[in-house]
């Protein structure tokens, strides 16, 4: 359509959460590389639940769920893994593991790609400096402050080079300097290339170019 | 080689982490472990005691003195070609009378005209046909030569001890299989504890592409090591304790070296099944 790869497309999925209540009835949605959608949802209308169904870890009942052209569900373990390689996120499901190291919480993914050592140590520095994480890469992550916490799991999440980002609530509880922080990082994220999918209760208030805003409403996007 | 190096720093990490648990764990394994050590070695030692025994064990038949010597001579030869035959000896009346003196410490005998102690063949047996079965064979067709008054072995001693000797293989048999399995469940237990504690750093390692290997790895490797740690330590507490130990008619028999390491292997390869199975329950 636009030469650009697809790197999300549901279809006509229906869904429950956790709980078992149906969030999503025929939902369809799709997301390019390099695009930003915002999808808008009060709790518990299945903000989480599209996060689980896109990295594979809940099942539509009906439907598909393409993620890098490719089917995600519980079937095949082997591709979803490869998927979710893909794949970072920030907040709601995803989260720093309190008793690791920042450093250690950050490499992750680079430890899961096969990375040499050398390799992982000038990508964590470059990353902490740039999300201002260096005087706290040998603390645990149970010690760091919110802000501190999404600035992490930024890191976390394109250390690998992930194209797709999750973004579960960035600004929830944030004071206003370290929220425009975030948002000028998310910004440069999007500039360099990473498609951003970020979950919110509310306006995200701030904008991304070209970026599109969904509500989620009757198990649908509109 | 980075991704093994680094799953090796995450068990140690997850023992150093829980020592108790660890302590726990690996203190169990060495309890079940060492009590097998203690039967394997104890049934060596009766069993080593028993064929020592055994090979005291041989068939008398004695003969009537109406046979002549020279026919007791070819009864003697044609004996001593059965199979599993080791040895036949000819006992005279003047060997029996010298026997039984010497038995006694004096002349019973002394006042008779005749010596009434009848002739005999002891017949000794290869270790491999000393059993309550074969010799009852012997013994029926001994019993087939003319001149042949009686025959005596011990048979309800060797009756009693191979009876004796199934029960403790099959107690053996059974106390091995308890042993085996506890020492899995404990591996599965300790290793879904361990899953357990660790289920939200799981969870995360889940999201961020990590494949059930890489997950399952340091919970599997921490059993195989508890319990290969363990019957290491077994045996050799087991030894070092053997040295302060002295019986008077039964020798203390180890397994060999090679039966340690395999026993060492199977132990670590249970640890292994075990923690493989106890942290399949963190994919759950």
């Amino acid at each position: 359509m636009n030469g650009r790869e697809k790197i999300l497309e549901l279809t006509s999925v229906r869904a429950s959460n956790r709980a078992g209540i149906t969030v999503f009835r025929d939902l369809d949605f799709g997301l390019y590389a390099g695009d930003t959608a915002i999808i808008i949802g009060q709790t518990a209308t299945g903000k989480t639940t599209l996060a689980e169904l896109i990295v594979g870890t809940m099942k539509p009942e009906r439907g598909s769920v393409k993620v890098f052209g490719k089917e995600i569900g519980m079937g095949n373990e082997r591709q979803a893994i490869e998927i979710r390689r893909r794949i970072g996120g920030v907040g709601g499901i995803f989260d720093l593991i309190p008793n690791l190291t920042v450093s250690e919480n950050i490499l992750y993914p680079l430890i899961l790609h096969g990375e040499s050592k050398k390799e992982r140590k000038i990508k964590l520095d470059q990353l902490l400096g740039q999300y201002n994480l260096t005087g706290r890469k040998k603390d645990k992550a149970f010690k760091l402050t919110r802000g501190e916490k999404v600035m992490a799991l930024l890191a976390r999440a394109v250390i690998a080079d992930q194209p797709l980002l999750i973004i579960d609530e960035p600004l929830d509880r944030l004071d206003i300097a370290t929220s425009e922080n975030i948002i000028g990082l998310l910004k440069r994220l999007w500039a360099a290339g990473h498609a951003l999918l970020i979950l919110t209760n509310g306006r995200v208030g701030f904008e991304i170019p070209g970026s599109k805003e969904y509500q989620i409403k009757d198990g649908r996007l509109q | 080689m980075n991704r093994l190096v680094f799953l090796l720093w995450r068990t140690f990490r997850n023992i150093i982490h829980r020592p108790l648990a660890a302590a726990g764990s690996f203190l169990s394994l060495l309890l079940l472990l060492m009590l097998f050590d203690i039967v394997w070695v104890s049934s060596l030692s009766s069993k080593e005691y028993y064929s020592r025994l055994l090979s005291e064990i041989d068939i008398e038949v004695f003969i009537k003195d109406s046979l002549p010597d020279t026919t007791l001579v070819s009864m003697r030869d044609a004996i001593g070609r059965f199979e599993g035959v080791d040895k036949v000896q000819l006992i005279s009346k003047e060997d029996a009378h010298f026997m039984l003196n010497d038995l006694m410490g004096s002349d019973l005998l002394t006042g008779l005209d005749n010596n009434p102690l009848p002739r005999s063949l002891i017949i000794t047996f290869k270790p491999d046909f000393l059993n309550a079965a074969t010799l009852e064979n012997y013994r029926r067709r001994l019993l087939e030569y003319d001149g042949v008054s009686d025959i005596f072995y011990a048979k309800d001693w060797l009756e009693r001890a191979e009876y004796a000797r199934v029960r403790i293989s099959r107690f053996m048999l059974f106390l091995g299989i308890v042993i085996s399995l506890a020492v899995l469940l404990n591996s599965v237990r300790a290793s879904r504890i361990s899953a357990g504690r660790y289920q939200y750093e799981i969870s995360q390692l889940r999201l961020m592409g990590a494949g059930r290997g890489f997950i399952s790895f340091p919970f599997i490797f921490e059993g195989a090591l508890y319990s290969l740690l363990a019957a290491i330590a077994g045996w050799a507490l087991l030894t070092y304790g053997a040295g302060y130990f002295a019986f008077k008619n039964i020798a203390i028999i180890f397994p060999t070296s090679a039966e340690i390491f395999y026993f060492c292997l199977l132990s670590t390869l249970i640890g292994l099944f075990g923690g493989y199975i106890g942290s399949r329950q963190s994919f759950q």
